[in-house]
């Protein structure tokens, strides 16, 4: 799992509170391609020399939406795209990013070539304007985006990398906390959320902290209640809690006494293993998260200082002294960076705008 | 369809109400306390024994009074008390140790992921002192669950006020700074704890407060899940604007480039009198447009978005004006007035709604 990278988060609430349900068949779909095409199959690499350098290789990303009340822009995040090849030589980054369209907010995701600066496709996500909420992630063959609006709607939708929507799913909505997480592992996708799954109300609705699985297809494949309300106090907060590896899921929790543990569950969903972790922290969002590095779970409960290596049978948690995350060019005001091939690239704040930059892999 | 509405409950907004002194009735608002009645004179109380003695079946009418509209006076006033009784509830009074008491609205809150937004630099304060807000709002009573409804602008005022004072208490308020009044210093504790209500969260509560009830009589879904959409599947039916009157709740959509909706509930409409165009006209000129005849005056209750500026927005009463010849909408801020063709500021309005037990 390549976890999603989010930056410049920005509310504009000044005027405005909570949102109201946009009935999801008024969304429209809009698959817009921008001239140069590229062809659907990707030449192999090659390990050409990188172009000449600009100084720095950063690439304007104006704000295309803006609060009308703080003037600041609206989310955007970034994946690696196509490793560099003759044709991007140094390679292609997806974009999330919100945009106004026909006098409405969408959500969009670009694939933008880091050489030339210029967006190679971009694709208009068909769900409600306030959905405007976006995590994604990749796999080797597809884009997967969990997109929410504030207390409302949960949507799943699977893209090939050619941006070309396979799968579009409402799964329910979601409680004031929002959603938790989306991991995939090409195989398999899954969805973790506080809310209400089924907003149509048949006898599958599920109310609490819950979990959905997705086949490689994007086809549904399973749902489970995780919590029920009055025990994921101490769950819903969390927001890098998910990991899918080798087809099999994995969630960090706290159960309602705030006690952590890890826990595996099959692709039906249905739990094969746990294992508690130390300590026990009262804070609802002390930013605990699970991720996968090196073929191994690393749950960090304590920001850096407090990780645990634990291997994916959960047979043990070992105390892990993690190394500071490097930052982007040593800059503090950009996003995770993402690696392709030989280059690096992260979203950074230029001024009120985002600048798409990148530079040569150390 | 259910009623939205099942029978009576202790209202917990009532302070007086007493749960073991109200009586389970069918009746959704329990009435205290009767309006003045018309002016009447011997001879139309006379008229009326007489219209009783003939079996008359409207003898109030016989004395030239309207009993539907004594009813609705009724019914408007128990809600318009009891939505100034939530109101006073989510303004509460705290006591500081050095400084005396102060009133404090509670301030808007927008749950949302730490980030260099402005909303997103208050969130990162709001997860750095989430461990100390454990600690004291368990102090002061509330479980895990409630202190998750707290940051999401979803509890109650009574929790706000509680874990508010308990702050205060454990000396978290900041010391005067010069800068900022003790009711600013307050908030912007608040905010930097999580604390506050969004509209669907105070909205909602303020509904049920209108009618004596709980959630569990209602169509309502739990606080967190609750943001006041589809109400048409929850017992409410959609009215006319023009027939709105105190408890209605109004839904107004996102303006067209901001993903928030906002909802309010209408604690008093009334065409405007004279008296109050004039005075609306003296403080804003522009509103001399406004056609008098025509013109509604609504008082609104909501939490108002803030712009991440713990000093502003929050709970509050506001004033709509609303032109109903030229469809012309004036809201009153602090800092004058807005004009414009939507209810409030550039949201559209989605709907006003009621109860479809209540005719």
């Amino acid at each position: 799992m390549r976890p999603s990278l989010h930056y410049a988060l920005a509310l504009c609430a000044a005027l405005a509170c909570s949102r109201q349900a946009t009935d999801p068949s008024t969304a429209k779909p809009v698959a817009v391609v921008l001239a140069p095409a590229v062809a659907a199959a990707p030449p192999p690499p090659v390990a050409s020399a990188l172009p000449p350098p600009r100084d720095p290789h950063s690439i304007l990303l104006p704000r295309r939406s803006v609060s009308s009340d703080s003037g600041e822009a609206s989310p955007m995040s970034i994946l690696p795209g196509r490793e560099p090849d003759a044709l991007h030589p140094a390679g292609t980054v997806f974009v999330g990013e919100v945009v106004v369209e026909d006098n409405e907010l969408a959500s969009t995701i670009g694939e933008w070539d880091l050489a030339t600066g210029g967006v190679l496709r971009r694709v208009r996500l068909s769900v409600p304007p306030t959905a405007a909420w976006a995590r994604i992630v990749r796999s080797d063959h597809a884009i997967h985006v969990m997109a929410s609006e504030y207390n409302g709607g949960l949507y799943y939708l699977q893209l090939t990398l050619q941006l070309d929507v396979l799968a579009n799913e409402q799964l329910g909505t979601v409680s004031v906390s929002g959603p938790n997480a989306i991991a995939t592992d090409g195989h398999v996708t899954a969805i973790l959320a506080d809310g209400t799954t089924d907003p149509r109300g048949n006898e599958r609705r599920l109310d609490g902290l819950f979990i959905a699985s997705f086949d490689a297809s994007g086809r549904l494949a399973g749902e489970r209640l995780l919590m029920v309300p009055d025990e994921s106090a101490y769950s819903t907060r969390l927001s890098r809690n998910l990991v899918v590896a080798a087809g099999r899921i994995f969630v960090l929790l706290r159960d309602k006494n705030a006690r952590a543990r890890v826990e595996e569950l099959a692709p039906d969903l249905k739990t094969v293993r746990r294992i508690e972790l130390p300590p026990r922290v009262e804070a609802l969002d002390p930013g605990f998260e699970l991720t996968f590095e090196g073929g191994h779970l690393v749950a960090d409960l304590g920001k850096g200082e407090l990780a645990f290596d634990i291997p994916l049978d959960l047979s043990r948690a070992s105390r892990l002294v993690r190394p500071q995350p490097s930052r982007f060019q040593g800059r503090n005001d950009c996003s995770e960076p993402v690696r392709i091939g030989q280059v690096q690239a992260a979203l950074c704040a230029c001024g009120k705008d985002t600048c798409l930059e990148w530079t040569s892999a150390p | 369809m259910t009623s939205p509405i099942a029978p009576h409950r202790p209202d917990p907004w009532i302070p007086h109400e007493a749960p073991s002194a109200t009586p389970a009735t069918n009746s959704p608002v329990a009435v205290r306390e009767l309006p003045e009645l018309p002016d009447t004179n011997a001879a139309a109380v006379a008229n009326a024994v007489q219209a009783a003695k003939a079996g008359t079946a409207r003898p109030l009418v016989a004395m030239g009074i309207n009993a539907s509209v004594i009813q609705t006076s009724i019914r408007d006033t128990a809600i318009e008390r009891r939505l100034d009784a939530f109101l006073q509830s989510a303004t509460p009074t705290f006591h500081t140790p050095a400084e005396g008491d102060v009133k404090v609205g509670i301030p808007f809150r927008l749950p949302t992921a730490p980030s260099s937004s402005s909303y997103g630099i208050i969130e990162a304060n709001v997860r750095d002192n989430s461990a100390d807000l454990a600690v004291i709002a368990k102090r002061v009573g509330l479980e895990p669950r409630d202190v998750g409804l707290l940051n999401d602008g979803r509890a109650t005022p009574e929790q706000v006020r509680r874990v508010t004072q308990g702050l205060i208490d454990a000396g978290r308020l900041p010391p005067p700074d010069g800068v900022l009044a003790l009711a600013g210093r307050v908030r912007t504790m608040m905010c930097n704890y999580g604390i506050g209500l969004d509209c669907a969260g105070y909205t909602q509560q303020a509904f049920m407060a209108s009618r004596g009830v709980r959630r569990s009589q209602t169509e309502l879904v739990p606080p967190d899940r609750e943001n006041l959409s589809g109400l048409s599947q929850k017992g409410f039916s959609r009215i006319d604007m023009a027939d709105a009157r105190p408890g209605d709740v109004i839904v107004l959509k996102p303006p067209p480039h901001e993903p928030f909706g906002h909802t309010a509930i209408v604690h008093d409409a009334r065409y405007a009198t004279a008296d109050e165009w004039r005075a609306l006209v003296a403080k804003h000129p522009d509103a001399r447009d406004l056609n008098l005849s025509h013109l509604k005056r609504l008082e609104v209750d909501s939490s108002w978005g803030s712009g991440a500026d713990p000093l502003i927005g929050g709970v509050d009463r506001r004033t709509w004006w609303h032109d109903e010849s030229s469809d012309k909408w004036v809201t009153e801020t602090k800092d004058g007035i807005l004009v414009s063709h939507q209810p409030y500021w550039n949201h559209p309005l989605e709907g006003a709604y009621r109860p479809r037990t209540e005719p």
